[in-house]
């Protein structure tokens, strides 16, 4: 078969000829798909395009980060109940040496879709590669809330930690230090925003933990949305029964200015078009989400979002590009396991497209079928399964044996919470393993 | 007693006894695999008066040719039973049909749902799922999807939103993995 991957243009001379002479841009490599974004989409993509195409067509996968941190299960290091990010990392060594995926650390800064390449930063200098095809798996970009100035402060000061990391240290530090009797205050945005459950689950495990260590205090969560978003009535119970005053819900609220001041900073909303005002000694505010700026400088955009084919999920604006994940527009929530399955759907057009019908069937009704477990308290979970059906260009909740979809937990269970567990890690293997 | 009457009795009792001597249909061969797609022919012999054929399942129709031969088509994969009946008895013809690549092909991106939990090609995590029958898994997933097992479940949630040509289609892949 006939591998065209990595060929060298600067050749034996080696990278510093190469840079000495074409300063701006050294032409590295030729892929037939580069996947930009090594998140759960992301490395989806690049395990099932090797997989499904009998390991012929060449895959790079370009990430910034020397591993990825999995969203999924970090309100419990936020509660510590894991003991650290550090148990959330996943590395990309199984998709280099089980599918001989190429690795490459570096930066995307511009896209050209008319010449099929894309540039990207490294530490020694910018790299130019080409593809067949391009796959987009970027995530998200958060917006600044109406008073800040710089995305720094959400690193130093008022922590989303919507992007696990850091600022899901911070925030678990954050916590540990706030003394009795005083409020954390979550905002939660407008949908559609990553992880439509999260918020909420992340209300209710912080609860959890105040009631053992700070009995006094309370979470306020402040909704831009008018209802709760995801299983509405497992999180009622949770907010009525479960946690009491420990939990005081706000539906229908405007975040209009935010004062940051560490361990007493100040939110001004409005509820009803009512002005008010609350003090928190830890602020996490979930911010607006938006697709990333190189998805906008690209053409790729549509409002926030990437407008894609269902199909293929092969852009509607830029032919040859395919967006994933939570940085295009599906329809469905943006979730990481959503994510792993819209990779799956892309990875069989693409190699359809490049391979034919022998190695993958052009998809005509794909089925999208998803599961998450939430963590209730530090021993019950919940779960929310919702399938999806191609129905004329969209992906809508199926109705098929007239049952209304999404579907959720009767109740918050221990056995959900092993259930949980298992769910997570086989996730994530099918993902990165 | 009528004389006519009484002949027409003597001709149905010596019908009757005709059939009830005459020796069983039978057919040849009585058991067969085929590729989903294919089809061969199956000869009957000993045949009383008028036969009536029947399948088990979908996957497996019978064409009659003449008098004594009839031709088989595979459908689609599965197990499934022919049955000519004449007016003395029954004779059976036991059809397993395999899938083919493109069936396999046909049902892995549907197959690739249940790899979040069940392991890349069903190889773990809850249950490994590669190389078991389609039809135990597509029995199991019906019976989710009905509601008949554990209606509440997170099972039961996900087959229920499958049609049942999905179903078959998933089970029919990981029957596939080796």
């Amino acid at each position: 078969m006939q591998r065209r991957h990595f060929i060298q243009s600067t050749a034996g001379a080696g990278l510093a000829l190469g840079a000495s002479l074409f300063p701006l841009a050294a032409r590295a490599a030729t892929f037939n798909v580069i996947v930009v974004g090594g998140g759960m989409a992301g490395a989806t993509v690049a395990k099932y395009i090797r997989l499904w195409s009998r390991r012929e067509l060449s895959v790079a996968l370009i990430e910034k980060d020397a591993s990825y941190t999995s969203n999924i299960m970090s309100n419990e290091v936020i509660t510590g109940k894991r003991a650290s990010v550090a148990s959330l990392s996943y590395s990309y060594t199984n998709l280099v040496n089980k599918y001989g995926v190429n690795r490459i650390q570096g930066t995307v800064t511009t896209i050209d879709a008319i010449n099929k390449t894309v540039t990207y930063a490294t530490a020694s200098g910018n790299v130019v590669a080409t593809y067949d095809r391009l796959v987009l798996a970027p995530g998200l970009e958060f917006d600044l809330m109406p008073g800040m100035t710089s995305t720094a402060q959400y690193d130093s000061t008022v922590p989303h930690a919507w992007k696990a990391g850091a600022q899901t240290t911070l925030l678990r530090n954050q916590l540990k230090a706030m003394p009795d009797f005083q409020n954390v205050v979550i905002t939660i945005p407008l949908a559609p925003y990553r992880c439509p459950p999260g918020p909420y689950e992340r209300a209710c495990v912080v609860a959890d933990w105040l009631r053992t260590n700070k009995p006094n205090a309370k979470v306020v969560v402040l909704d831009a949305n008018t209802d709760i978003q995801a299983q509405k009535t497992n999180f009622q119970n949770a907010f009525n029964g479960t946690y009491g005053y420990r939990v005081d819900y706000r539906p229908g609220c405007t975040v209009t200015q935010l004062q940051l001041v560490t361990g007493a900073n100040t939110v001004q909303f409005t509820q009803g078009g009512n002005p008010q005002s609350i003090t928190a000694a830890v602020l996490n505010p979930i911010p607006p989400q938006r697709a990333p700026e190189l998805l906008a400088s690209s053409g790729l955009l549509s409002g926030r979002f990437a407008p894609v084919d269902l199909l293929s999920y092969e852009s509607t604006l830029q032919p040859g590009i395919h967006v994933i994940g939570d940085a295009c527009i599906s329809g469905m929530p943006k979730a990481g396991h959503i994510g792993n399955q819209e990779a799956k759907t892309c990875a069989n057009a693409v190699v359809n497209a490049l391979k034919g019908n022998q190695y993958a069937l052009a998809e005509t009704a794909p089925v999208l079928n998803s599961a998450c477990y939430t963590p209730l308290t530090s021993k019950k979970a919940t779960w929310l399964s919702a399938v999806y059906q191609y129905n004329n260009g969209l992906m809508l909740p199926s109705t098929q044996n007239s049952i209304k979809q999404p579907l959720s937990a009767s109740s918050a269970s221990g056995d959900n919470y092993e259930d949980m567990e298992k769910w997570f890690a086989t996730l994530m293997s099918d993902s990165f393993a | 007693m009528n004389l006519n009457s009484s002949t027409k009795w003597v001709a149905a009792a010596v019908a009757c006894l005709a059939a009830q001597m005459a020796p069983a249909v039978t057919v040849s061969p009585n058991s067969i695999t085929l590729a989903a797609g294919a089809s061969t022919t199956v000869r009957l012999s000993k045949v009383s008066g008028t036969v009536s054929v029947s399948s088990t399942q979908p996957g497996v129709s019978a064409t009659k040719l003449n008098a004594t031969t009839y031709r088989i088509n595979a459908l689609a994969s599965g197990k499934s039973e022919v049955q000519f009946k004449d007016q003395k008895s029954t004779a059976k013809v036991t059809i397993t049909v395999t899938s083919t690549a493109t069936e396999v092909l046909a049902g892995r991106l549907l197959a690739s749902n249940c790899f979040q939990c069940h392991g890349t090609n069903g190889s773990g995590g809850f249950e490994k799922l590669a190389g078991k029958s389609a039809n135990s898994i597509y029995e199991e997933l019906s019976k989710f999807a009905s509601g008949k097992e554990d209606a509440n479940g997170i099972m039961a949630a996900h087959a229920m939103g499958f049609s049942d040509a999905q179903l078959k289609s998933i089970a029919t892949y990981f029957a596939s993995v080796r």
